[in-house]
């Protein structure tokens, strides 16, 4: 197609005016040979031509982009209407960025709460144990109930304690001290995660156990930074608050958590003990096919097994034991009012 | 006096306006209002040539390159832009007619052929 069609449009079309009125003219003079006046001839020429500016018009699109004079034409008057109201444009623009950073934060959060909740393998087996009373159910645990919990039979395959760090510990030797996270977890911990050993090994029952040495699990972050992924690690031994640790593994990186741990140490709890503080929490990875329901269930005759031994103090009546997918734990309440929030952010785009 | 609009066969089929006015300018060049009463007289006044789409047909084929036009003098005197074919245009004509021609003889065979 040749591009001639859309140059010089504004004198293709006064030349096309001009011969508009030449054709007319011409017409006129045919018909005033034949006798007619000429104001009718005139008359009759343009009522065969029809209307000459409609001609034109139609020329001129011919000549043009439609739809790219249209946009021009509207970005155009929207540039003449911003700049007529820049208080509006400026609250425009404002609204507008607002919105986008909004709505970026928001997705952001339902990407890692929502989307990607758990980075374990097979999450919806892994529950958390929950106490239950007419207040509502919270998680925690003592020595007693973990106890009571990993002895049920039939419904978990691996029940692990862990708590969420302290002050810290405090790494000695090397160049300089550092202080570390340091997570306390029972031996089938690991195991109950599926978490990558890269390492070694994790902790054996017996190291688990009262007395049963001072171990340590690195993670890959703390291999890596301070011991500069050093592959002789295991088995060597580091201060830890002055005390000489054995190193028995390395857990792989993509291997997250809730509390960002540095290292592990074990609880070592005394399984008899009648020590009823709570000071961690339980979870577990239900046995292949048992439904958190049939969970339940069992977790119920559990509270009347705890109660009978312990007291009624320890448990009232209205209170008891459960379940919470640790999916849903993670999420709790907010997954309905972050989608709401989501679909409030988008309407303000 | 009125031209009367023929009843039958008025319309010039789109496409074909190019190929009459082309074929009119072989007789040398001439200007919009020429064309439109050359067409209209050799055809007995059979065809009628809508004159609102007699320019914009000749600025197409002028965009084409099929021909070219110059501002002039009239046999009346009077300003007048002529029309002139190209040897591009000859070409063209030459292959419309030709396509023409085996249309005009395709139809020409099933009517032929129906009416029996």
């Amino acid at each position: 197609m040749s591009l001639q069609r859309f140059t010089d449009r504004t004198k293709k079309d006064q030349d096309f005016a001009e011969e508009i009125e030449s054709h007319l003219a011409h017409e006129q003079d045919a018909s005033m040979a034949r006798g007619l006046s000429p104001q009718e001839a005139r008359r009759q020429a343009h009522l065969r031509f029809g209307n000459p500016r409609t001609v034109r018009e139609q020329e001129w699109r011919y000549r043009s982009f439609p739809w790219f004079e249209d946009l021009k034409r509207d970005v155009s008057f929207a540039f003449r209407a911003l700049r007529k109201t820049p208080g509006f444009a400026v609250i425009c623009v404002l609204v507008i960025a607002v919105g986008i950073g909004v709505n970026t934060a928001v997705f952001s959060v339902i990407d890692t709460v929502l989307l990607r909740p758990l980075t374990y393998p097979d999450p919806e087996a892994l529950v958390q144990l929950m106490n239950t009373s007419p207040r509502g159910s919270f998680p925690g645990a003592n020595i007693p109930k973990f106890n009571i919990w990993r002895q049920q039979p039939g419904i978990f395959q691996r029940v692990a304690a862990y708590d969420f760090g302290g002050a810290g510990l405090n790494l000695t030797g090397g160049d300089h001290p550092q202080q570390v996270e340091g997570v306390h977890v029972s031996a089938d911990y690991f195991a109950m995660l599926g978490a990558p050993v890269i390492a070694g090994r994790t902790f054996t029952a017996a190291e688990d156990s009262p007395h049963g040495g001072h171990v340590t699990v690195l993670s890959y972050s703390l291999w890596k930074s301070r011991y500069a992924a050093n592959p002789h690690i295991v088995g060597t031994t580091i201060p830890i608050d002055g005390q000489p640790y054995i190193v028995v593994g390395v857990i792989g990186r993509s291997f997250v958590t809730d509390t960002p741990a540095d290292l592990w140490v074990p609880f070592q709890f005394d399984l008899n003990s009648q020590d009823m503080a709570h000071f961690f929490t339980v979870a577990a990875r239900l046995k292949p096919g048992v439904t958190v329901a049939q969970a339940k269930a069992q977790l119920r005759l559990a509270a009347d097994q705890y109660r009978r031994i312990y007291g009624v103090n320890s448990l009232p009546p209205d209170a008891g034991f459960s379940v919470l997918s640790l999916v849903q734990s993670k999420i709790g309440d907010i997954g309905p009012s972050l989608l709401v929030l989501l679909g409030a952010v988008g309407f303000v785009l | 006096m009125i031209m009367k609009r023929p009843h039958e066969a008025g319309d010039i089929l789109q496409g074909t306006l190019d190929m009459l006015i082309l074929r009119t300018l072989v007789m040398g060049p001439a200007h919009g209002h020429t064309i439109t009463q050359a067409i209209e007289r050799t055809s007995e006044n059979v065809l009628e040539v809508e004159q609102g789409s007699l320019y914009p047909a000749l600025h197409r084929l002028e965009d084409r390159g099929w021909v070219s036009s110059a501002w002039g003098v009239s046999e009346n005197n009077r300003k007048a832009k002529f029309y002139r074919l190209t040897n591009q245009g000859q070409k063209e004509l030459n292959a419309a007619t030709g396509r023409w021609r085996k249309m005009t003889r395709a139809i020409g065979l099933i009517l032929g052929e129906s009416f029996d």
